[in-house]
């Protein structure tokens, strides 16, 4: 069985109350105060105050994120061009907006903008038009592993050649009053806003861009809490066969068993290493994570430590993303390649 | 065939289904031979709406469990979605401990909504807790024991087409041998109302290439499709139906709902699944188009068949599965995969609905049959919201073409 991909990160954006910024992403997450985000300074321009706030955040972390690498992410060609974003809440508002707006005054009375977001796909597909991406457009949704997800799913589909770089990430947005009230526990914080890596084949030219780090990201199910110690050393095991371990350890859980048994199972992988306990919600947000790896690829100069990112949902979902930064010593050389598609369309371009 | 290292050819070995045309996928098949379902009403309160007609799944045909997981309450897509997998699973002879290997790849994008649904439309009966809508794959992992990966993947009506691209990838990589990948969707107020208000609603029936079609009308089920390397399946000795000899993605990035009218886009990802399968346009026997029954997507994929096959489009046979089972959203492409691989292994194509064909839709849809499947591969589309296309192709086992 071959490991999971890796792949490269030129490009980082981040957007979240109280954090503007990439370097801020490990900060501390505060209650987001009215009017955090203000479009008209996040995203200057026009056809955008009409947009769900999810869409709203993904469009200026994503444009953060591009500015961030330049040349390299405006001068790739439209059909090479992808984003694969991870949510799970995202629509949740607007969703039971529309079930209101039906039960009391009819389908009629939808609004026929804001209507095609009941797919919570749509969010990430904003992203599409407005980075002219013709690769691919790809939504994951995986409860709280969605947004790794997304990054496991960029690195392999850079792999096989589907794209020569994809805007991989995640984005969240708040629960209405209802939701929110109806369940006190299932919704954080921190799980508003978006964040969003460029990422490119690991083994690609640079091409002027500033390499922030690597990412490789695994995964499993989890049948049980019975099962996770088992689970987890093998998935340890697969994704660090051929380098070295991480010196440090993000996990980010939930209060669930399965959250509590990943916890109790995480120090005998650590190695000596720290381990940074981060609270998740319930409600299985999937951005957390993500935040996590963004801040490690963040830090100043590419000397931040080797990291494993750990999330998991109540539901059995197990997903690690193993960030190297780009000034780690212990960097592992690159790994020699086997090309397993002989497609004629579908090898890496220029 | 030159479609990867030939032990990671991924092969398809066993199928599962619930459907308008019941539980199962024999009965699937001889329902599709014998013409399809026929739309009915839809029994949630307040639909107020003006298309209320959906191709449902027998009631009797919705399974009762598993009821819950990890204390969400599970409503039918996910329950559905067991069932296909477990048949699937069957089918393809994989049982017990060897489950725990089998990677579950699960395309949803309302999925669970209809137990929120049912509580906000109860009244009087409390706000109803929020919980995510993407549990059927986790669901699906836990009926079979997977300790593998488990990626949802939400790409509205494409989200099949995606699951099988990443399933496939999974397997061509080597990072798993077995991929159980599927999709289901279910019958929701928002999705039907939604559709209504932007007018891409039918009242009547799914219609696809037909002069008076007004739009699309959902169905309702789950299909699951297990995926295995040839390497693997020919180990353990598997029967295969066909081979997943190519998959491509493409975006329109241009609208939120409404297809390219040059569609440039689909036609890159039809030209790229079969250049990735290694197959010419001339040595596909049958298209299952997406043809959804909306005007302008099915006007749109009509010409977009005629750049790729060229002439040819005239004698290639095209079968609208969709006016046989309405539209299943999220799970269209696993129905499409599915239906091509029997398609494939049975070398037969099933009639096609009856219809006044619209001269704008210049396709070949035979109205008698089944015909024979002369050339066998078989390729199949399926496009979204947000632009989003994937075209894959099958072949016979060992890529026979």
């Amino acid at each position: 069985m071959s490991g999971p991909a890796r792949m490269r990160v030129t490009g980082l954006g981040m957007i979240a109350p109280g954090v503007d910024r990439p370097d801020r992403a490990l900060g501390p997450r505060p209650v987001p105060a009215p009017g955090w985000f203000r479009v008209a300074d996040a995203l200057p321009g026009r056809g955008y105050r009409r947009l769900p706030a999810g869409c709203l955040y993904l469009l200026a972390a994503a444009r953060a994120a591009a500015i961030d690498t330049g040349a390299s992410f405006t001068g790739t060609p439209a059909d090479r061009r992808a984003a694969m974003v991870g949510t799970n809440n995202a629509g949740a508002a607007l969703i039971e907006e529309f079930d209101r707006t039906i039960i009391d005054l009819g389908a009629a009375e939808l609004s026929p903008a804001h209507v095609p977001y009941m797919a919570m796909s749509m969010f990430a597909a904003r992203l599409a038009p407005e980075h002219r991406l013709r690769g691919f457009d790809l939504t994951t949704n995986s409860p709280a592993v969605a947004g790794l997800d997304a990054l496991q799913s960029a690195a392999r589909a850079l792999a096989a050649g589907r794209a020569s770089v994809v805007l991989a990430g995640a984005v969240e947005e708040p629960p209405s009053p209802a939701q929110r009230s109806s369940t006190p526990t299932a919704f954080a914080p921190a799980d508003i806003g978006a964040a969003i890596l460029v990422c490119e084949p690991e083994d690609a030219p640079v091409d002027g861009a500033t390499v922030h780090g690597y990412c490789a990201t695994h995964s499993a199910f989890v049948p049980g809490p019975d099962h996770v110690r088992t689970v987890l050393a093998a998935l340890w095991r697969e994704l660090v066969h051929d380098g070295p371990p991480p010196r440090h350890i993000d996990a980010v859980l939930d209060d669930s068993a399965i959250g509590a048994a990943v916890a109790a199972g995480l120090p005998e992988h650590a190695r000596g290493g720290g381990i940074t306990a981060v609270p998740a919600a319930s409600g299985g947000g999937c951005l957390t994570p993500v935040r996590r790896v963004v801040g490690r690829l963040a830090a100043p100069d590419g000397r931040g430590e080797r990291t494993a990112v750990v999330a998991a949902s109540a539901h059995g979902h197990l997903s690690v993303t193993l960030v190297t930064p780009a000034g780690d010593p212990g960097r592992r050389p690159l790994p020699v390649h086997t090309p397993t598609t002989s497609t004629t369309t579908k090898g890496h371009r220029p | 065939m030159t479609s990867g290292s030939d032990g990671r050819r991924p092969v398809l070995t066993g199928l599962g289904a619930v459907s308008c045309l019941g539980a199962g996928v024999g009965p699937y098949w001889n329902a599709l031979l014998a013409g399809g379902a026929a739309p009915r009403e839809v029994d949630l309160p307040h639909l107020n709406m003006r298309a209320t007609r959906m191709y449902r799944v027998p009631g009797a045909a919705v399974p009762e469990h598993p009821r819950r997981h990890a204390g969400v309450p599970l409503g039918a897509v996910p329950r559905m979605a067991v069932a296909a997998a477990l048949e699937a699973l069957d089918d393809a002879g994989i049982a017990g401990p060897d489950r725990a290997d089998v990677a579950v790849v699960m395309g949803s994008e309302m999925g669970n909504a209809s137990v929120q649904e049912e509580r906000r439309g109860a009244g009087g009966a409390g706000r109803p807790r929020w919980t995510p809508l993407a549990v059927a794959g986790a669901a699906v992992g836990t009926a079979i024991g997977s300790r593998r990966g488990n990626i949802g993947v939400g790409n509205a009506c494409s989200a099949g087409g995606y699951a099988l691209g990443i399933a496939s990838d999974l397997i061509r990589s080597g990072e798993a041998s077995v991929v159980l990948v599927g999709a289901a969707d279910g019958v929701t107020r928002v999705g039907m109302g939604g559709f209504d208000r932007l007018g891409a609603a039918d009242p009547q029936r799914c219609r696809p290439f037909a002069r008076d079609r007004a739009g699309t009308m959902f169905g309702d089920g789950a299909a699951m499709v297990v995926l295995e390397s040839t390497t693997h399946a020919r180990r353990r000795g598997a029967r295969a139906y066909a081979e997943l000899a190519g998959v491509a993605w493409s975006c329109d990035a241009r609208h939120p709902t409404a297809p390219d009218p040059d569609a440039a886009q689909l036609v890159r990802a039809m030209r790229e699944a079969l250049a990735d399968a290694g197959l010419r346009p001339d040595q596909v026997g049958c298209v299952l188009p997406h043809a959804t029954g909306t005007a302008l997507n099915d006007a749109v994929e009509s010409r977009a068949l005629r750049q790729v096959f060229g002439p040819g489009t005239d004698r290639l046979p095209l079968f609208a599965l969709k006016a046989m089972i309405g539209h299943t959203s999220a799970a269209a492409g696993i129905f499409a995969c599915l239906t091509a691989a029997l398609v494939v292994s049975r070398a037969r194509i099933p009639a096609n609905a009856p219809l006044e064909q619209d001269p704008d839709c210049a396709v070949w849809l035979p109205l008698e049959g089944p015909l024979r499947l002369e050339r066998p591969a078989v390729l199949a589309n399926t496009c979204a919201f947000g632009g989003n296309n994937s075209s894959f192709a099958l072949t016979g086992p060992g890529g026979t073409t």
